[in-house]
């Protein structure tokens, strides 16, 4: 602290400037704006981060008082703007930003080095590796950003002297990034048979507050934080989730617990933050973590460091669901089969709110279920389907939809063009059949 | 899915039996034998409907296709019937926008059928319809009188008086508000807070509206306390005329409101109950031990080598502002006479005012005590010494505690025509201090004449100007307003050309070349009353009838709206000699401004208008224009005190368009007090510091100090530091002053390790530790118990007298040079007009009966708005639980903490009267 070098933040020209004279040769010469001498990108976010947020606008129920509000940040905003781009005009220096991005071209250099920054030593100086092995003490050039380089992050080096020209700007997992839904899956709510309670109950929890978030604060609570959807194989909740995705505009990432299981120790929990963060930064956002049972069993003595591993990556997620950093735009649906092997601080108000559950569906649901699979099925006419929706037997909704692709299936192998109810029976039996075959058995015990 | 075939399979069992049940409904509605009994089940059916929280309920959905026919059928239907009720209630999904028909078909339909019959979505989508159609016209207002009320009452009825308050502000009738009976107190609070808060953000006839009403209400309430604080924020406490107010309690309340009695006793016992009697030494404060520096600093206290002037200097000021209001420290007051005499007379001129002046804050509030103390300093052959009591007598009251035999006046009135300069600088000086404020029409009498005086030195005159806008602050007063502007003109407009380089402060003839009288006819209308008849017989006459002074005001405006045009067209030498000095010299009227003691005369005649927006300013703006007065500088000043505090989006896009030094400090002025706009500032400033030109860059962070005096939040105080060590001098030495401004009477020991590591950064630089010396003693002023922040109940009342201190040390600080000339200079004296922004921050709890401090327990945490919000909502949060008295710091707000006690003050700060509730039983009370 307090060296007398230290420059203004921002890189404004600090107030003494040379006689005219220097000043015209200066302007010759490549005269970069003197960056911010701070390191790291840690010390970024949490230092003008409270600059960069808008302040918070009281009260969220919708009154005139708020509207007045909103009004007067956006103004405010504008002002800036407005001032921003009145100061850029009067400023030449800006039109020079094309001429001063293709001097920083030719001053790196075209071949490019990748190394790691070891140690930074001072504003202008570092120790980098680089893939071979040996370290080197080099310049860093004043037109690397600062603030973006921080001990072990990769830096661009040029070719010959090995200066540090540039700096790789990528810490997201790439593993995470993946994680991100891009492209919406082309299930919606119209294909889900039933589950109306369901649907509006994941509506309620997980759309609604992203969207209307004043309708919870008119009333004065806090919107739930996640929902659990659990129930037997084959009845929907993956299907529902994928409607989400489908249906919102928020960030959609998901994933399956096993997915956070990691080879290295710290893997796990690691993921599990950086999944979050990247939520975070592109909230609103909804996180779907599909079997949820891979990592959130209920906690026991474990013996293998592997077993110990999962439970930390478990613990990690209960930090992020409710820990102490508030997250508000991340809302997360959990998905599983077996609610009760979960550990209860997984399930605990707060971090998972809404546990809805899913049936095997009644008459009714069955009905509509067969009603959607077969309604894109060339049929023959004297197929009743109601034969199969009023059965005893279990029948989840993959089931049904085994049960469709399998007359399908059967209409096709013997070449006719539609499927008779003949098929559907044989279907209904052959399915029924493999699924009595996968359960274990007693006998096993 | 597509057509509506899919729909109806989609179906489920149970909504194609509604589906099928309506659709014989519409069918029975439409053959108008079985219609009344039809339309009362559709009624029911749709009444008793439930819905997800944002679908449409379902017999809504499946009535739509038949709204057509329904409207279509109800045509031949006579007025008041039910059946224009269900249309409307159906037209509230189905109509078009822009149509109305919700709200036409409720007019036609039976108006004794409840407006909340149809649930509370109905009510508010009536409610937005008829704001929308009394906008687009399409309704009469009469003829919505009674649904209108019906409405409100319903509202109001279900708690929601936020609502209700919307909906009047929609309809611009914000009267029908007194019209309706508010359930209790909480209701009381939830509409006159709303429109407080609303207040702020409207524009400018509008706000005052809404601030009227909340008076109103509070007074039909007798909750004169309420509404006292609600005139203090409209800028007229004599809206709550105090003789109305029933004798006890309530009264008495208001009247410490309005003046602080016996501050200096609670104030000494607050610092004994916090065990901070022990008067503290400069070096108790600079705790010079704790600076890591390779040299330690052997400051001055105690040793009897090293003492530069700057640092004697510095620690006169740090023992003035620690000890402030203590009434004791360990020089000035010390039993021997020898020490006292070795503590000023170690500073050698000014100095001497500074340190002898120095008694003046630390008997703060305290004017008897004071006076007995100061008395001896008047006869001392010392000038310096004569003339810092002076200063001294007028810093006792701070600008706040009542002096009831006038001693200030007796005292320091004999001594405004003194042969010595300096005795009279600080005796008139020590007048506007003493009285600022009080908008005493004598005082005028007396000062005026020194003002109008063209042969009264420059700097007398600008001291005058600033002492008289002091004790005018925010009156508004125009016949005073004219005297400064001709003041103005006088001294600074028409100055002769090679005044510029001369030095200001020394006296100088004035004879001006242009000849009096021709001037005189140019501005006849204005400048009349001043001079042709006894300026302070004009001053009563308007200070006994305020409405007539404002007549007085637009009508001379509006004189010199007529008289201007012909100025411009005969164009003749009369006319010209003032456009010239304004075209002309602009620039050198600028340069007189960057005069730091010229800079008085605008900024009192921007304190008269202090944060009185810009229809009470406008007048000034005319007549500063018809009298020639160009240069930007005096207008820019003016509207910079205006808006002060007024979170003004206007007048802050008017102030970022400005290109001189006084931006900053305009958007600072306008921005504090509005929370919003503060943090918008911090980002405003961000930029300004990046891309601004270095004028204004080197005002920031005077401005910063400004928008948070008291309030040393980490962003504000990282910004600071950063400037602080800034290679130019100016930005270094402003964000060093600014940094003690945010930290002021805080304590906060972030700020003083940062102003302690300064001290030994700038250890070889006299000037720049004189700053940070100030900084500390700031930081420590009142050993914490004072604030300086110019806001109060709440940070909702501006305290002019306090943002008029503030304002006069910055505008003196600003621009190039300006500090080397006076803080740093001769004029350091101007600081305790700091004295004026300080405000003792206890909370003392007196009991209603005897008025004596009583224990009582109260929570104390960080504000939280809860403006609008539903239910109970908790005011503070991270609170902790104290015994009265306790301090309370910007931001913060105390709450009683249990139920014991009512309060009779609207806001628990400063001194508030208690008296137990009448259930608290014997063992309660023992429990206490």
């Amino acid at each position: 602290m307090g060296n007398g070098q230290s420059l203004p933040p921002g890189g404004g020209p600090s107030g003494k400037r040379g006689d005219q004279a220097s000043k015209g040769e200066k302007k010759k010469r490549f005269d970069a704006a003197p960056g911010s001498t701070r390191f790291g990108r840690r010390r970024k976010r949490r230092g003008p981060a409270a600059l960069q947020r808008l302040p918070a606008v009281t009260p969220a129920v919708k009154c005139k008082l708020r509207v007045l509000r909103l009004e007067r940040l956006k103004d405010c905003l504008l002002l800036e703007e407005e001032y921003i781009s009145n100061a850029l005009l009067s400023k030449p220096q800006v039109e020079r930003v094309e001429e001063d991005r293709a001097k920083v071209e030719t001053l790196r250099g075209s071949p490019l080095g990748v190394g790691t920054l070891e140690e930074i030593i001072d504003d202008n100086h570092a120790i980098v590796s680089s893939a071979m092995g040996p370290e080197y003490y080099v310049n860093m050039c004043s037109f690397v950003d600062r603030e973006q380089l921080e001990p072990g992050c990769s830096v661009l080096l040029h070719n010959k002297v090995l200066s540090v020209v540039g700096v790789l700007a990528d810490d997201t997992d790439p593993s995470v990034s993946v994680m991100k839904v891009e492209k919406a899956p082309p299930e919606t709510y119209a294909d889900v048979g039933g589950l109306d309670q369901q649907i509006q109950e994941i509506k309620e929890a997980v759309e609604l507050p992203l969207t209307h978030p004043e309708l919870y604060e008119d009333i004065g609570i806090q919107p739930p934080k996640g929902v659990i959807l659990y129930g037997e194989p084959g009845t929907g909740k993956t299907l529902l989730a994928k409607a989400v995705a489908n249906s919102t505009s928020a960030t959609f990432l998901r994933l399956t617990g096993s997915e956070l299981i990691q080879k290295h120790l710290g893997d796990g929990p690691k993921l599990v933050r950086e999944l979050f963060r990247l939520a975070d930064e592109n909230a609103p956002s909804i996180v779907f973590i599909d079997e949820i049972d891979a990592i959130g069993t209920k906690r026991y003595d474990a013996t293998s460091s592997g077993e110990r591993e999962i439970q930390r990556t478990m613990l990690e997620l209960l930090n992020q669901l409710d820990g102490f950093e508030a997250r508000h735009d991340v809302k997360v649906i959990l998905a599983t089969n077996k609610i009760e092997t979960l550990d209860p601080a997984l399930l605990r108000p707060g971090r998972v709110d809404r546990k809805i559950e899913f049936p095997l569906p009644d008459e009714k649901t069955r009905r509509r279920i067969f009603a959607i699979h077969t309604g894109r099925m060339s049929l023959a006419p004297d197929v009743n389907t109601e034969e199969f929706v009023m059965t005893k037997d279990p029948l989840s909704g993959a089931d049904i939809k085994a049960i469709c692709t399998e007359a399908g299936m059967m209409a096709l192998r013997e070449r006719r063009m539609k499927v008779t109810q003949e098929d559907f029976r044989k279907a209904k039996e052959s399915v029924l059949y493999k699924k009595q075959q996968g359960a274990p058995d007693s006998l096993y015990l | 899915m597509n057509g509506t075939t899919d729909e109806t399979l989609d179906l489920s069992p149970e909504d194609a039996e509604l589906k099928d049940r309506l659709d014989l409904l519409v069918d029975r509605v439409l053959d108008t034998t079985t219609r009344p009994a039809a339309l009362s089940a559709l009624g029911d059916i749709i009444r008793t409907a439930t819905s997800s929280l944002t679908s449409v309920p379902k017999p809504l959905k499946f009535l739509r296709p038949h709204y057509g026919r329904l409207k279509k059928q109800a045509q031949d239907e006579p007025n008041g019937s039910f059946f224009y009720n269900l249309l409307s209630v159906l037209a509230m999904t189905m109509a078009e926008a822009g149509t109305f028909e919700c709200l036409l078909f409720r007019l036609r339909g039976d108006s004794s059928l409840p407006v909340g019959y149809w649930g509370q979505e109905y009510v508010r989508s009536l409610v937005g319809e008829i704001g929308e159609a009394l906008e687009a016209g399409k309704v009469e207002r009469k003829e919505l009188n009674p649904l209108i009320s019906e409405i409100l009452t319903y509202l109001v009825e279900k708690r929601a008086e936020v609502d209700a308050c919307d909906f009047c502000l929609e309809i611009g009738e914000l009267d029908r508000l007194g019209q309706l009976t508010l359930n209790d107190r909480l209701s009381e609070d939830r509409v006159c807070q709303y429109l407080t808060s609303c207040a702020v953000y409207l524009p400018e006839p509008e706000n005052e509206n809404a601030l009227r009403w909340a008076l109103n209400l509070y007074l039909r309430a007798n909750r004169f306390s309420n509404a006292y604080r609600v005139a203090k924020m409209l800028g007229d406490p004599s809206l709550v005329p105090v003789d109305r107010v029933p004798p006890g309690p309530m009264r008495t309340q208001i009247e410490l409101m309005q003046t602080p009695r016996d501050w200096s006793k609670h104030y000494r016992a607050v610092a004994q109950d916090l065990e901070i009697l022990e008067a503290k030494t400069p070096e108790d404060i600079y705790k010079s031990h704790l600076v890591e520096s390779g040299r330690r600093l052997s400051t001055l206290i105690g040793t009897v080598h090293v003492d530069s002037a700057r640092e004697n200097l510095a620690a006169a000021f740090v023992n003035g502002f620690v000890n402030a209001g203590f009434g004791s420290d360990k020089f000035l007051t010390n039993p021997s006479d020898d020490e006292r005499r070795n503590w000023i007379f170690r500073n050698r001129a000014q100095g001497m005012l500074s340190a002898t002046a120095s008694l003046g804050m630390i008997f703060l509030y305290d004017v008897d005590g004071g006076l007995a103390e100061i008395d001896k300093y008047l006869y001392s052959p010392e000038e310096f010494v004569r003339a810092g009591a002076l200063l001294a007598i007028g810093l006792l009251s701070g600008g706040r505690v009542p002096d009831e035999c006038d001693a200030a006046l007796a005292l320091l009135a004999e001594h405004i025509e003194s042969e010595n300069n300096n005795e009279r600088l600080a005796a008139i000086l020590g007048l506007g201090f003493a009285y600022a404020g009080t908008q005493r029409v004598d005082l005028m009498e007396l000062l005026a004449p020194i003002l109008v005086d063209v042969s009264s030195p420059v700097d007398v005159a600008a001291v005058t100007a600033l002492a008289v806008g002091l004790i005018f602050v925010s009156s508004a007063n125009a016949d005073l307003a004219s005297t400064l502007i001709q003041a103005i003109q006088d001294r600074c407009v028409d100055v002769p050309r090679e005044s510029n380089t001369t030095d200001a402060a020394g006296p100088e003839p004035r004879t001006t070349e242009l000849d009096a009288p021709e001037r005189m006819e140019l501005v006849g209308p204005v400048s009349d009353p001043n001079n042709d008849t006894v300026p302070g017989a004009a001053a009563e006459h308007s200070a006994s009838n305020p409405e007539a002074s404002q007549e007085t005001a637009t009508s001379t405006s509006t004189n010199q709206e007529a008289e201007a045009p012909s100025n411009a067209t005969n164009g003749g030498p009369a006319a010209s000699a003032p456009s010239s000095g304004g075209t002309g010299n602009d620039a050198q009227n600028e340069a007189i401004f960057r005069h730091s003691l010229n800079r008085l005369f605008p900024l009192a005649l921007g304190l008269l208008y202090l944060h009185r927006r810009g229809l009470a300013m406008q007048p000034v703006l005319d007549a500063l224009h018809a009298m020639g007065v160009q240069a930007p500088f005096v207008s820019q000043l003016l509207e910079c005190c205006a808006f002060y505090g007024t979170g003004d989006v206007l007048a802050l896009q008017r102030f970022l368009s400005w290109e001189n030094e006084l931006m900053p400090l305009a958007a600072a002025a306008n921005a504090s007090g509005e929370r919003l706009m503060q943090q918008m500032l911090l980002r405003l400033f961000d930029r300004m510091l990046q891309l601004g030109s270095d004028t204004q860059r080197r005002v920031v962070p005077l401005a910063l100090g400004l928008a948070f005096v008291s309030d040393p939040r980490l962003e504000v105080v990282d910004i600071l530091s950063k400037l602080s060590h800034d290679g130019d001098s100016e930005i270094a030495a402003g964000a060093i002053l600014a940094m003690g401004f945010t930290a002021a009477g805080t304590n906060q020991a972030r700020v003083a390790g940062l102003l302690r590591e300064l001290s030994a950064f700038y250890a070889e630089d006299p000037s720049m530790l004189f700053m940070v010396r100030l900084a500390q003693g700031l930081t420590h002023a009142g050993r914490g118990l004072l604030t300086f922040a110019p806001f109060s109940a709440d940070a909702t009342v501006v305290d002019a007298v306090a943002a008029a201190g503030l304002l006069t040390v910055l505008v003196l600080c600003l621009g190039a040079g300006s500090l080397r000339e006076t803080l740093l200079g001769r004029h350091h004296w101007f600081l305790y007009a700091l004295a004026l922004a300080a405000r003792p921050r206890f909370l003392v709890t007196l009991d209603a009966d005897t008025q004596q401090p009583v224990p009582v327990l109260v929570r104390v945490g960080q504000a939280v708005d809860t403006v609008g919000q539903a239910g109970r909502p908790r005011g503070i949060t991270g609170f902790q639980t104290h015994t009265t008295p306790v301090l309370i710091g910007v931001g913060e707000r105390a709450e009683l903490a249990s139920d014991e006690w009512a309060c009779y003050a609207p806001v628990l700060e400063g001194l508030v009267l208690v008296h137990r509730r009448d259930r608290v039983t014997g063992s309660a009370q023992k429990a206490l």
